[in-house]
């Protein structure tokens, strides 16, 4: 374990996040398009195309790498999509045997030429983080690291050109056609996405590497996703969270990993910093707000509590309605064989309707108070104006309308019941009650929501 | 048979009554001496005028030589069976797929010089309904196309959208993400954007499919509107019941024009047994035989 030197820890951590800022906008484009797939083939054909690039000028001059690798990059989307014309193959299937194909080719070539020259198969594969900070450049009297200023560089194009096509961009991403008709030019935009994808997996992979950038990529963009209904939160958000894994990463690959695992050393940073993206949106799966696995379950643990609530005023009152009394226990028994409701829940129901002040259960029997009571009324309302209904309009039978209405007596309001009412035949005035199927009437409405339309 | 139907009498305008189409007498004009020499008539005045017009896939025709002069101030149904092409002719009126032949005309001039005046409301399922973006977002879409290049959609845009989605009886919904409305307030977001476009004509794919019966209603009263301002509505529709009521003019399609024209006189037993019964069934099979021998 070594302690941190932010001569070199501190410009670590800042090319990781520069990595992950460059790659927020187009890796929230493809994720958004659902075209994250594309990421992975960019990445890939850069190895053969900086190995031909290499190959043909000599130089590792990122100008050469670039040129090279979004020609690769090109023509491994545009073989792909002629194998799905051609051959017809699924386009996802060719895709990815395309760009497999070519990342072979490329690494063939690199393994071929590395005995040779300065090109280091496993550097481009998983980049080099660490000795980035160590190969820099004076830039206006300040020595900065070269993976920095690439970096920086391409972070500003993607956002220059995403500030002056957005509103193209957007409307390609959502619906290409009805751009093509405004004269928005959908092709060149896409063009323009595997453009700025392309720059972005050469910009990074000296220092992530070319697999490890499809972390940086579309983990980040995935979890903004989970945050955000909006396209500009789902960039912040995959912004925030590049920097988080930037940073938290580099502290598990030089704190962590060696107190636990790799007998002293420092364990790969780059190789980190993806794993620890993963980490994060893992728990973003479980603790996003409204997607998230906890919200749902919270979700759906109150409204099975509400239902159960319910049932149990509605069974009350109809107790009530028939001058019976139960103690609690009868009740409790009553709702699990009567709603299926787990005991304990039926429990918990009476505990907080006792304490909102619904029922009355301190003597031997359980009571509705006058607020319980009135409740009680809507629900068996809603309840038997809904079997009405299900027998006139839909011809079911009478022994099977009680389920339905179970379910439907839960989610229907006021209002609701006004105009179900209406359809049931109701007089305006109320003053013929309803009778349902099974000869019960129905309860007259107390909610005076129940007479507006 | 040419199913070829009557311009409307008088375009730009001092009667603003509907065209219905029953005046017969096709307008004739020195500037329509060039569409006389292509052997048929057509108007310049027309919002949108097809002529000749084929689109094939894979060599079998999927529509064959349409004509069709649709008439202004109108709400015209394109009514088929399925596969009948009625997508395809909207699409190929846009210029989203090729054509393999035929010409294209709005307001008597090329579609990619009028694109302002067309406005098009693709089916419901032709997008992404998970894509992160509000309803007014999507609204103001619309007026992408006003703007140009390098101009960020601002106030005005947003003021316009929003009574656009006002429209269509949205603007409570306005910032909700789309994925959250109902099926029915989704079709009326696509709606209230084609309102925000300001466009003079309008296609429309399938607006009805699968929505309840009040919006339905809140479209058809939008597309009303939207006629008595003096633009054309062609709409994509399967339901014959309702298309007597909504439509001043039909097209019954089947690969080709079977007929068009005013909907009481065209829609009748006779056309619709021709639009949805006999397919031509020698030329499927000719089609085929083509396609096998291509493909072998």
């Amino acid at each position: 374990m070594s302690a941190w030197t932010w001569a070199v820890d501190g410009w670590i951590i800042a090319i990781g996040a520069l990595c992950a800022l460059s790659c927020a906008i187009p890796g929230a484009f493809l994720v958004v398009r659902r075209t994250s797939m594309l990421a992975d083939a960019i990445s890939h054909a850069v190895l053969p195309g900086i190995a031909v690039a290499f190959l043909l000028s000599g130089t590792r001059d990122p100008l050469w790498m670039f040129i090279g690798a979004a020609t690769a990059g090109l023509m491994v989307t545009l073989v792909s999509s002629a194998l799905t014309r051609i051959a017809r193959i699924d386009s996802g299937a060719a895709l990815g045997l395309t760009f497999t194909t070519a990342f072979a080719l490329g690494l063939i070539l690199i393994v071929q030429v590395a005995d040779t020259v300065d090109l280091d198969p496993s550097c481009v594969l998983y980049g080099a983080i660490e000795l980035a900070p160590l190969d820099s450049t004076l830039i206006g009297g300040v020595e900065l690291p070269r993976a920095v200023i690439v970096l920086g560089a391409v972070t500003l194009l993607n956002a220059l050109v995403a500030l002056c096509f957005w509103k193209e961009l957007t409307l390609m991403a959502f619906d290409p056609a009805l751009a093509k008709t405004l004269g928005c030019r959908p092709k060149l935009m896409e063009s323009i996405i595997l453009g700025m994808a392309a720059a972005t997996c050469v910009a990074a992979f000296e220092s992530v590497g070319s697999i490890l950038v499809v972390a940086m990529m579309i983990i980040p963009a995935a979890t903004g996703r989970l945050f955000s209904d909006r396209l500009v939160g789902v960039i912040v958000g995959a912004i925030i969270i590049g920097f988080v894994g930037a940073i938290s990463g580099h502290w598990v690959a030089t704190t962590v990993a060696p107190a636990i695992i790799a007998g002293g050393r420092d364990a790969s940073s780059a190789g980190s910093i993806a794993a620890t993206l993963g980490v994060l949106l893992v728990i973003a799966i479980i603790i996003a707000p409204r997607r998230g696995i906890v919200v749902r379950a919270i979700h759906r643990w109150r409204l099975t509590l509400r239902i159960a609530r319910e049932d149990a005023i509605g069974l009350l009152w109809r107790l009530e309605e028939d001058h019976r009394t139960v103690a609690e226990v009868e009740l409790r028994t009553l709702l699990v064989l009567g709603a299926e409701i787990p005991g304990w829940l039926a429990r918990v129901a009476l505990i907080q309707l006792a304490r909102d002040g619904r029922v009355d259960r301190s003597e031997a029997v359980v009571r509705l108070t006058d607020r319980g009571r009135g409740e009680g009324a809507s629900l068996v309302r809603s309840h038997r104006l809904w079997e009405i209904y299900l027998m006139q309009r839909l011809a079911l039978a009478r022994d099977h309308v009680h389920p339905t209405a179970m379910v439907l007596e839960h989610i229907t309001d006021a209002a609701m019941r006004a105009r179900l009412a209406r359809e049931d035949g109701a007089t305006g005035d109320g003053a013929q009650p309803l009778a349902d199927p099974h000869g019960r009437t129905v309860p007259a409405a107390i909610n005076p929501r129940d007479h507006s339309v | 048979m040419n199913a070829a139907p009557v311009p409307p009498s008088d375009p730009h305008g001092d009667s603003h009554a509907p065209t219905h189409g029953d005046s017969h007498a096709p307008t004739h004009g020195d500037s329509h001496a060039q569409s006389r020499a292509a052997g048929c008539e057509h108007s310049d005045t027309s919002p949108l005028s097809i002529h000749a017009l084929t689109v094939a896939y894979q060599r079998r025709p999927v529509l064959w030589d349409v004509d069709l002069d649709i008439p202004s101030q109108s709400i015209v149904g394109v009514i088929g069976p399925n596969g009948a092409g009625k997508s395809t002719l909207l699409k190929a009126c846009l210029g989203l797929i090729p054509i393999s032949s035929g010409r294209i005309r709005v307001f008597g001039k090329p579609y990619e010089e009028q694109r302002a005046l067309v406005g098009y409301v693709p089916q419901r399922e032709s997008v992404d309904w998970d894509f992160p973006v509000s309803a007014l977002e999507v609204v103001m879409m619309g007026t992408f196309g006003q703007l140009g290049w390098f101009h960020r959609a601002g106030k005005r845009e947003r003021a316009h959208a929003c009574e656009a989605l006002d429209a269509v009886g949205l603007a409570d919904e306005a910032h909700q993400q789309i994925g959250q409305l109902s099926g029915g307030q989704q079709q009326r977001v696509f709606l209230a954007r084609a309102l925000a476009q300001s466009a003079q004509v309008y296609l429309m794919d399938e607006p009805f499919a699968s929505v309840d019966a009040a919006t339905e209603q809140a479209i058809i009263a939008v597309l009303r509107r939207m006629r008595g301002e003096g633009r054309t509505v062609i709409v994509v529709h399967h339901d014959l019941e309702t298309a007597r009521e909504y439509f001043d003019w039909v097209v019954l399609l089947n690969t080709r024009v079977v007929a068009a024209g005013p909907t009481a006189t065209t829609m009748t037993h006779e056309r619709l047994r021709q639009t949805y019964g006999g397919r031509l069934t020698l030329l499927d099979e000719a089609a085929q035989r083509i396609q096998k021998a291509q493909l072998g």
